[in-house]
């Protein structure tokens, strides 16, 4: 389980030096196994959010929390991936997608094997990250942050970058791998549709400093249609759009 | 070959045909050969002298080669750890921005009185002038890597040596090629002043003994020679170069 219990975290500005608080008492909990989906206004601090909880930084007060123990570095338990897929241009995609798995002394070439199969990428794993589409090097990213199995995965806008079409597919493979991964998800999204289409539970924050306006509860059966739930979307945009 | 890479080689050829070109018109305008001969005349003593030039220029491709690897092999490791590492590249950087200033030629005085006349003096002196480009390159391409990078290796699970040799370090590559590419070209201009003030052979050696000579001929097939090994030298770096920057790191 994730816990976020008065979380503040403030960035001075360079060029002003001016305080600038993206957090302020921030407030969340996420159940293990979770799909959650953050949306939110641009800037409003929902990155410095998954980047706390990856353990990229501190919080300036507060508590940040995963499975009763508090995150203080980063951990291959918690992995974030983010619109930049940040793939080693040296590797091969299948060896981006084994990076993790060699890192950690355990190279396991059948699992990255497997994982280009259901990604599908096979017979694009001997090709370099510049040979490669955007879809096709989100897809590594994300292959490559799925071999290392974490308990928790940390999306921020993975698929912001991708054209629809990339997208769709990309959400639909999202939504397959969590379910038999089991892990807990927590995705930042400008996309009231992909929230709606994915997650167990959709929050919306504020602008910055970001603190919790709504939340609805997404209880229909997977795999959901774009477009369905229109009641509920009204109410995200009702508080994303005040 | 390649439109581009064609048109290229295109310029190239033409840019030489002009240096020639300008080259025999400027030496017959002066029409004093012993002062300033013609491409012929410099081509038909480079002939005559090839053995001496050749035999010159491995003197001093020894001397620039050994100095210039083994300021190489203090210099890469070196950057790259202070690219990795803010607090030592600050010690570095406040050590080296005295002392990389200093020419290389300014240590000889010291180096001729430390070690005497030969080769190590001329080793030395190729060597300072190689050390801080290459430290800079190598510094510069490990301190530019990606943070991206880093932080998805680190994520990962990767420990921080592995995120050195794994990331940084592939990463850092293109800067370190330009840094070595930049210090062979200091370590080649280093020597010719070392090799002018003693030792034995060499080509600045030779071009000193064409001035006594008045041989303008000889020492111009010197500088050709000098030229033409440091371009190569270049040219391989480049393209050392420009295959680790098509891996689109930097």
């Amino acid at each position: 389980m994730i816990r976020v219990r008065g979380v503040s975290r403030t960035f001075v500005e360079a060029r002003t030096s001016a305080r600038v608080p993206a957090l302020d008492g921030f407030e969340l909990e996420v159940s293990r196994g979770e799909f959650l989906a953050i949306l939110g206004p641009s800037g409003c601090g929902k990155s410095t959010l998954l980047r706390l909880l990856a353990g990229f930084d501190r919080a300036d007060a507060g508590l940040v929390e995963v499975d009763g123990a508090p995150v203080t570095a980063i951990s291959p338990r918690r992995l974030l991936v983010s619109q930049d897929p940040a793939l080693f241009p040296w590797l091969t995609a299948a060896e981006n997608i084994g990076f993790g798995l060699r890192a950690q002394g355990r190279a396991d070439p059948a699992r990255v094997e497997a994982l280009l199969v259901e990604f599908g990428l096979a017979g694009a794993g001997g090709r370099y990250p510049r040979e490669l589409s955007g879809g096709m090097r989100q897809r590594v990213a994300l292959a490559r942050a799925l071999a290392v199995r974490p308990d928790v995965l940390l999306l921020d806008e993975p698929f912001g970058a991708l054209d629809a079409l990339s997208r769709e597919s990309m959400q639909a493979l999202l939504e397959a791998t969590w379910l038999a991964s089991g892990a807990t998800v927590v995705l930042v999204t400008h996309s009231v549709d992909e929230a709606l289409r994915l997650a167990d539970r959709v929050v919306v924050v504020s602008p910055r400093p970001a603190r919790v306006v709504g939340s609805v509860v997404v209880e229909s059966a997977r795999p959901r249609r774009a477009g369905s739930h229109p009641e509920l979307r009204e109410r995200l945009m009702g508080w994303a759009v005040p | 070959m390649p439109a581009p890479e064609r048109a290229a080689a295109g310029w190239a050829v033409a840019g030489f045909v002009a240096f020639v070109g300008l080259w025999a018109l400027a030496s017959g305008w002066i029409a004093r050969p012993q002062v300033f001969p013609g491409p012929l005349s410099v081509a038909a003593t480079a002939w005559e002298r090839r053995l001496d030039l050749v035999d010159a220029a491995g003197r001093s491709g020894l001397r620039v080669g050994v100095g210039w690897v083994g300021a190489s092999a203090l210099a890469v490791p070196l950057g790259w750890a202070a690219g990795a590492v803010p607090p030592l590249d600050d010690e570095l950087r406040r050590f080296t921005g005295l002392v990389r200033s200093i020419p290389p030629f300014a240590w000889l005085p010291l180096l001729l009185l430390w070690v005497g006349i030969g080769d190590t003096t001329s080793v030395l002196v190729c060597a300072l002038g190689a050390f801080f480009p290459v430290l800079e390159g190598a510094r510069t391409g490990s301190s530019q890597a990606p943070p991206a990078l880093l932080h998805a290796a680190r994520n990962l699970g990767a420990s921080p040596a592995r995120v050195l040799l794994a990331v940084r370090i592939p990463a850092a590559l293109p800067g370190t090629f330009t840094g070595l590419r930049t210090g062979a070209t200091f370590a080649w201009m280093s020597l010719v002043a070392a090799e002018l003030v003693g030792a034995d052979g060499g080509l600045g050696q030779l071009i000193l003994d064409a001035r006594n000579l008045a041989r303008p001929d000889l020492a111009i097939a010197g500088m050709l020679c000098i030229g033409a090994i440091a371009w190569s030298v270049s040219g391989v770096l480049h393209q050392l170069e420009r295959g680790a920057r098509r891996w689109g790191v930097a």
